[in-house]
């Protein structure tokens, strides 16, 4: 009886309200209730690896490409994205997943320039760079536009799955949202950025394999009682040539067309994406090297990105299929065709119980993979950028860690705030919130970018680039003439107001604005621009390591840990040690402390290391990814082969099991 | 001079423009000395930045032809 109480109609609360049509049943509310448990219960465990505010907030910085590519695919996929791109797939075809598949010219600026930038300058926030590259006034100004835009996506991703679960099962929004809000709150405040990698990682599987479930069973009806590729014949020509092609018209319709996603999403998108991404910079620097960063990056771009778009827009090609055999009713909205497919395909074809339930999990999952990053970095800009420079300077990381849960309880708590307040003041709220980030987000990627890749661009520059870009963009919503020489074409919405266009407006003045002034005044020195923009990267080398670096190629070897204190040093000691020479170097960077660790002879030579080189010990199972590992330093070699001295101090640090082997490689 | 309506527009634009903003890429890591080709492992991603350009390159041309001949359509 539970299974088959489909589209039953339900009354929403307030009596003005009409009534909703549902789909959801009881097997389907247990399905997600066991799994928002399963992921609270998993998120809370890692509580235990998390001892200071660097495993709070980057996880100690060891984790493995593999871990790291993986869980930006839950952070990348929100629960707008599943009802968005249907809805692009029903009403234009093929051409909804344009904009997971143009990212690729941004790569080299992001490989070689802004990874090793903020990974070897140890940035810990946007804001924080913007300091050191351009002072403080351009710092404050990042910390308002970046707070803003994370808190306010938070709000905004919790009151479209508030929304859609009104929708699909008829809950109370309001509900909803905190139940969801709770749960990934919990989670985040016990395990920081560690507990948001592994359930991301989870959360990930999740979404891709509901995904293309998804669409393998929607193939399947397609195919009536034929084979899958029946039924991918059967939607392929269902598609007229221009559904078929991934790319859009030139610039027709103004709402959805080719150059505009390109200059809004490939170009705008893409820096703000890669650059400007409090919560994707972190997840990068709890990377346990640049290497493994860049490697994440290419797993994600090469081979994510492109499975995602089929994640996210199938079930607005096959909605498109099926209403035009009669499959389906076309729904009133555009928007409702994801649920109107994922009911088809769950309640009436496969007609299994908690099907359903499993594939609105999944769009929970999209959600708090989303929020819960989001939350780790607001957090952490709160604590760099306001808590420990201004008000608590000089605290021990004892303090710091407790005020960092506490970040992320009343951030979870400011995002629920606002995502009820998005509920009740509905669209227009975070219709707001949009206009605000499109007059902001131009100005900030151009500083950014300029400030990375451009020695002679200045403080006064970055400053004049943030508010002149901001006056422009104003200036082109009350007089959108100015924008139509860049439009190639695309015409006004009803408003008279180039939606895409004005993106790429803002990008060119804000740059335009930046350089010009920046020509007229007096940049940085070099020594103070170290480490801080792309040509220093070797210098920037050197001060992450604290030594001349090693960049010959060498292999890992295996080892078994043997607590020694002769000759080693535990993370304690090696701080006292540097603290007579401690000083801020002229970039404001903070000097690298490692522990100390010895291996043979034999092992160095195999490493191509040498002493005072950077290593990299990890548990010898590769799929923990880095979670029970340490950075150190090599200490003077001795003669027991296969064997690794190393402080007790520093085994407790990486979280050791002493009886588990170990391998060991040469980072730096 | 391609009307706006020709399919293939969007294609030769993406990939005109984008190779203008890649190789100002190149040029930027290679010029500022972030990309070191002496060294083995910048060699390799350095690679690995022409091969990531020539397989989008490629899919975007798979997908178009398929569009086209593939149970081809007269609209």
């Amino acid at each position: 009886m539970m299974g088959t109480l489909l589209a039953q109609t339900t009354t929403a609360a307030t009596s003005t309200e009409a009534p909703v049509q549902t789909y959801g049943t009881t097997v389907d509310m247990v399905v997600i209730v066991v799994y928002l448990l399963v992921i609270l219960g998993f998120g809370s465990f890692f509580g235990r690896f998390t001892r200071s505010t660097k495993d709070f907030f980057f996880s100690g910085a060891k984790f493995s490409w593999w871990l790291i590519g993986m869980s930006m695919v839950a952070t990348g996929v929100g629960s707008h994205s599943f009802m968005k791109y249907a809805q692009k797939g029903y009403e234009y075809g093929m051409p909804s997943g344009m904009s997971y598949m143009n990212d690729w010219f941004f790569i080299p600026f992001f490989m070689f320039g802004w990874l090793p930038i903020i990974y070897f300058s140890r940035s810990r926030s946007i804001p924080e760079y913007f300091q050191r590259r351009f002072g403080t006034t351009a710092r404050f100004l990042a910390v308002l536009v970046i707070l803003e835009y994370m808190i306010g996506y938070i709000g905004f991703n919790l009151y479209t799955l508030g929304t859609a679960a009104h929708q699909v099962l008829g809950i109370e929004v309001v509900t909803a949202i905190i139940i969801i809000s709770v749960v990934s709150g919990v989670y985040i405040t016990a395990g920081g950025q560690t507990a948001v990698i592994f359930t991301d990682l989870a959360q990930g599987f999740m979404l891709l394999f509901a995904g293309l479930l998804l669409f393998v069973l929607g193939l399947d009806a397609l195919a009536l009682d034929g084979t899958l590729s029946d039924g991918m014949r059967a939607l392929w020509s269902n598609l007229t040539l221009s559904e078929r092609l991934p790319l859009a018209h030139f610039n027709q319709p103004q709402d959805f067309n080719f150059v505009g996603v390109f200059w809004q999403d490939g170009v705008a998108g893409s820096i703000t994406f890669l650059f400007i991404s409090q919560g994707l910079m972190m997840r990068f620097l709890a990377g346990k090297s640049v290497n493994e960063g860049r490697k994440a990056i290419l797993f994600n771009t090469v081979f994510i990105l492109p499975l995602s778009m089929i994640v996210v827009g199938n079930a607005g090609w096959l909605g498109n299929a099926m209403v035009d055999v009669g499959m389906i009713d076309a729904p009133e909205e555009p928007r409702d065709i994801f649920v109107a497919v994922t009911d088809f395909v769950c309640n009436t074809f496969l007609n299994t119980p908690g099907m359903f339930g499993f594939i609105l999990a999944a769009l929970s999952a999209a959600l708090m993979s989303t929020i819960d990053t989001l939350t780790n970095a607001t957090a952490a800009l709160f604590m760099y950028d306001v808590y420990q420079p201004y008000v608590a300077p000089g605290r021990s990381d004892r303090h710091y860690m407790r005020a960092a849960r506490i970040a992320s309880a009343i951030t979870a708590l400011v995002g629920l705030g606002i995502g009820l307040w998005f509920a009740t003041m509905g669209k227009d709220m975070y219709k707001l919130h949009g206009t605000f980030q499109a007059f902001v987000t131009p100005p900030i990627v151009a500083a950014v970018f300029l400030g990375a890749f451009w020695k002679r661009f200045t403080s006064a520059g970055a400053v004049a680039c943030l508010v002149g870009g901001v006056g422009c963009i104003w200036l082109s919503k009350a007089y959108p003439w100015l924008v139509a020489p860049f439009a190639h074409g695309v015409e006004p919405d009803g408003s008279g107001q180039y939606n895409y266009m004005t993106a790429f407006f803002g990008l060119l003045c804000s740059a335009g604005i930046g350089i010009a002034v920046s020509l007229f005044t007096r940049p940085k020195s070099d020594a103070e621009l170290a480490g801080l923009w792309v040509g220093t990267m070797d210098l920037a080398m050197r001060m992450f390591k604290g030594a001349e670096p090693n960049h010959e190629v060498g292999r890992r070897v295996k080892g078994a840990l043997h607590a020694s204190e002769e000759g080693t040093l535990g993370p304690t000691a090696a701080e006292q040690q540097i603290e007579p020479d401690r000083h801020i170097m002229p970039n404001g960077q903070r000097p690298a402390v490692y522990p100390v660790v010895r291996v043979s002879q034999a092992a160095l030579e195999a490493m191509r290391a040498r002493e005072g080189d950077l290593l990299y010990i990890a548990d010898s199972r590769w799929w923990l990814g880095g979670l029970r590992s340490l950075h150190c330093r090599a200490g003077a070699p001795h003669e027991a082969d296969a064997q690794v001295w190393i402080a007790s101090e520093a085994v407790v640090a990486g979280n050791f099991l002493p009886q588990r082997g170990v391998t060991i490689e040469k980072l730096l | 001079m391609l009307s706006t309506d020709n399919i293939w527009l969007p294609y030769l634009y993406l990939y005109g423009v984008g190779a203008v903003i890649f190789v100002t890429g190149l040029t930027i890591i290679l010029r500022s000395g972030a990309c070191n080709l002496s060294r083995k492992a910048d060699r390799f991603w350095f690679g690995v930045l022409l091969f990531g350009f020539a397989w989008y390159a490629g899919i975007h041309l798979i997908w178009y032809l398929a569009a086209i001949y593939v149970m081809p359509v007269a609209d």
